[in-house]
């Protein structure tokens, strides 16, 4: 069933015999950033494949709005098409006005020079930016970042982490983000969900966290 | 080979090729090795998709078909003699024998090796049916498949030259057992460098191809 925003119920989800996912309760608003922060192999990212419908919950509902799109951790551009081609791919079921929008997405990103180019011509944070204009340049309903940054390194990152505030100044979007980098999700989040134990629960929401890097070592500990 | 001169196997080549045996026996040996190479691609590609993408499948049919593998396509030939005569067909039944269970194991392989992170996109921007094995799953198996042809290729001249020794009736593998039988040993020396020389070319044209940037980037990472 498709409804304007993600939303879980009571999820659960398990590898086999082993509980993994236990008990999720998210609904998120128009609009609102959401991260998803949790130690490596605690589940956040079987908590996204559930969202994206690529994994199905052994319990629990999954609603999710009809249009979302995805950027993945790191390679998720097809190497055989070329910047421009894999960018286009997100026009894909989009209105035709959209086709407007790409050359400001362009320049916002500072993709113009690269549209010819293959992805294994481009660095890191060039690939991450196509993938983030891929995702958006169908103006979907929802945004879901698996980890965008990770594979990133420190100055990449956050160059990479400043063309995504600015694009979703410009082009505000729901956007349900995972990772384990707290002073990430402090950046971008509305709300941070810390996701945590075994099964994983959802330990402890922040409500407008506010870039408040204080918080950072208390989410820590609680993660730890 | 003693006494055999560079003179002689030119000579003999001309010959060859002036009267009209040389393109003869060219003709015949490519368009069997095309029609075996064709058939071999044409049942061993959408088997090995399937077999790719159904794990269960591939624990049921690898053993028997790695059973048959193992089996040299040249054991063939009396079956291939017995159920097609000589000429054409049997020659190219043992090449499409030869080749199909490579071509088949290498795209199941591919398709096995292709990142799952290509189908979630293909999947987030509703590729489906025809369209996602053409726009998806080929692509990503292209650069894999375009090595692999590179190896069937060259298997398909080495089960052509004794196929044709034994069930032909004309091409370059008859033409080699022929100039034996005359004892023409320019002759022979001459098949087997256009065998050779076909083959290369052959060989270059598919390396040529895995420059082209649809399929370079598998290659190059």
């Amino acid at each position: 069933m498709n409804v304007e925003n993600f939303q879980m119920k009571s999820l659960s989800f398990s590898y086999g015999k082993e509980l993994v996912l236990e008990n999720i309760d998210v609904e998120l608003k128009h609009g609102e950033f959401v991260a998803i922060v949790g130690a490596s192999g605690c589940g956040k990212s079987t908590l996204l494949q559930i969202l994206a419908g690529d994994l199905t919950p052994g319990a629990g509902s999954v609603l999710r709005p009809k249009r979302f799109r995805r950027v993945h951790q790191q390679d998720g551009l097809l190497p055989w098409l070329s910047v421009e081609e894999n960018i286009r791919l997100g026009l894909r079921g989009a209105s035709g006005d959209c086709e407007a929008d790409f050359k400001p997405l362009m320049e916002t990103l500072g993709l113009e020079g690269h549209l010819s180019h293959y992805p294994r011509e481009l660095s890191g944070g060039l690939r991450q930016r196509v993938e983030l204009a891929r995702a958006l340049i169908g103006r979907p309903d929802a945004l879901l970042l698996d980890e965008p940054f990770s594979s990133l390194d420190y100055l990449t990152r956050l160059e990479t982490r400043d063309y995504l505030a600015r694009i979703l100044k410009e082009r505000p979007v729901t956007v349900v983000m995972v990772t384990h980098d707290i002073p990430e999700a402090l950046f971008f989040a509305d709300r941070i969900l810390l996701l945590a134990g075994r099964p994983a629960k959802i330990k402890r929401t922040i409500m407008n966290p506010a870039r408040d890097v204080s918080l950072a070592e208390s989410i820590w500990k609680e993660l730890r | 080979m003693s006494g055999l001169s560079l003179a002689e196997i030119f000579h003999g080549l001309v010959q060859e090729v002036t009267s009209g045996r040389m393109g003869a026996d060219v003709y015949a040996s490519l368009f069997r090795l095309f029609a075996g190479l064709f058939l071999a691609v044409a049942v061993g590609t959408p088997v090995g998709l399937w077999l790719g993408h159904h794990a269960r499948m591939r624990r049921l049919l690898v053993p028997p078909l790695n059973f048959l593998r193992s089996i040299s396509p040249l054991a063939w030939i009396p079956f291939a003699v017995v159920w097609f005569g000589i000429g054409d067909p049997p020659v190219i039944f043992l090449i499409f024998m030869g080749c199909v269970l490579p071509w088949l194991f290498a795209t199941a392989h591919a398709v096995q090796s292709v990142p799952d992170v290509y189908f979630r996109v293909a999947q987030d921007h509703h590729f489906h049916g025809w369209e996602l094995l053409s726009r998806i799953t080929f692509p990503a198996i292209a650069p894999s498949l375009l090595q692999t042809s590179r190896l069937i290729a060259t298997l398909g001249w080495i089960i052509l030259v004794p196929a044709e020794m034994l069930a032909g009736r004309e091409g370059l593998g008859f033409a080699i057992m022929d100039a034996r039988n005359g004892m023409r040993i320019d002759l022979l020396v001459v098949n087997i460098l256009v065998i050779g020389a076909l083959a290369h070319g052959a060989d270059t044209l598919l390396q040529r191809l895995a420059l082209r940037p649809e399929v370079r980037w598998g290659h190059e990472r």
